[in-house]
């Protein structure tokens, strides 16, 4: 991981830190690829500088990590889903949502 | 909770903040069919706060015209009307509680996520049925919550015991208002919006968010703005205050005519709209 200047920062780099706004709002989370667009949005937000990972670096997440995040999302979930798990459809919603947080949080 | 309580906190809504002048004025405007982009320009110029905000939101990469738009009279040639006038409601909207209010651990940073997570979720879904006025869904999803703020403005120890019931019964901030003030954010949110004279279509959507609704015009907004609502809570977008999630509304789910495969698509879709979201949010809650 090496913190570089916005202005060195090319497309298909990863952040390797969360970037935060002035009011500490997340604006960009870490594991992002950074696509031509992202980068012209940081430098808008007025970012300065960043963390990104050497090219070498990027680890797939383990079978470990997935499993750690799986159970995170699934413990969320069935408490936010608690009272209306006799509701078929939102059911089916809370699995489109936990594959969705899982897939985004492995990543 | 007695009636002359609730009375009495109807009456005290009657002193809510108005909503930006520039805003009534823009509204008025837009009725004129043959008012030019100058004259609503000198309009919003009037007001330094709010063009300069409508300046930086315009060239946010939201609005993907990063840096290009050097003045107002520019920025509603490019962007329209109708999208200028909801840009100025948003401006409007987020200066309405300070964004530091001490309100027993509610975040408005966390609420306003939310809002603009529902908004951008509620304006994708719209387009994608076909509905004529994209941009109207994504201010009824920005604003289908103002109601809570307004409890929290107006009646500020009524929404810290909210907050607690929530939390404490793993409740709903809905029935937890029930519980405590007898009257709820919809139904607050739609009187505000009355009083900002906001279109009876978006007064409808923050009205019934909740719930479907028999005698309402735009049956199908509300049922959008009600799925999105649940949608960005089970993608952990930012907090409204509670921990548990609506129920899906049968007639909702109906009036959209839709399943689980195409909301699933429509989900892995937005993702990078939501990223673009967070520098709407950004711009805003400066």
């Amino acid at each position: 991981m090496k913190q570089i200047d916005i202005s060195d920062l090319k497309p298909g780099m990863v952040l390797a830190k969360n970037v935060y706004g002035k009011s500490e709002n997340l604006l960009m989370g870490k594991g992002v690829p950074l696509s031509s667009e992202k980068i012209e949005q940081l430098s808008c937000l007025g970012i300065k500088s960043l963390w990104v990972e050497a090219p070498d670096e990027r680890k797939e997440p383990s079978g470990e990590d997935i499993t750690k995040i799986t159970k995170e999302v699934r413990e969320m979930l069935d408490s936010q889903f608690e009272q209306v798990s006799h509701n078929l459809i939102m059911k089916e919603l809370k699995e489109v949502f936990a594959r969705y947080l899982i897939k985004r949080m492995s990543r | 909770m007695n009636t002359h309580d609730l009375d009495y906190r109807i009456k005290k809504l009657k002193d809510l903040p108005t909503l930006s002048t520039i805003l009534t004025e823009c509204n008025n405007m837009l009725k004129n069919p043959n008012v030019s982009a100058s004259d609503l320009a000198k309009i919003i110029k009037s007001d330094q706060s709010i063009s300069s905000k409508v300046l930086k939101l315009v060239n946010s990469a939201f609005y993907g015209l990063s840096g290009k738009v050097s003045n107002i009279s520019h920025a509603i040639v490019i962007l329209g009307f109708s999208t200028i006038r909801n840009v100025i409601l948003s401006v409007s909207v987020f200066d309405f509680l300070p964004k530091d209010a001490d309100l027993g651990g509610f975040e408005i940073s966390k609420f306003w996520e939310h809002s603009t997570g529902c908004a951008i979720i509620s304006k994708v879904f719209a387009q994608r049925l076909g509905m004529k006025d994209p941009e109207e869904a994504f201010i009824a999803g920005l604003l289908h919550d103002i109601g809570k703020l307004a409890i929290a403005k107006m009646f500020r120890d009524d929404f810290i015991t909210i907050l607690k019931t929530t939390h404490k019964d793993k409740v709903l901030i809905l029935d937890a208002e029930r519980e405590v003030l007898g009257i709820t954010h919809p139904q607050i949110g739609g009187i505000l919006s009355q009083q900002w004279k906001l279109p009876t279509t978006l007064t409808e959507a923050i009205s019934f968010h909740h719930n479907g609704e028999k005698k309402i015009n735009n049956v199908k907004l509300v049922s959008i703005v009600h799925l999105a609502d649940i949608i960005t809570r089970g993608l952990q977008i930012g907090s409204g205050g509670d921990q548990v999630i609506p129920e899906l509304n049968n007639k909702a789910w109906d009036t959209l005519n839709l399943d689980i495969d195409i909301i699933e698509r429509w989900i892995d879709d937005i993702d990078e709209e939501i990223d673009k979201a967070n520098s709407f949010f950004s711009v805003l809650s400066e």
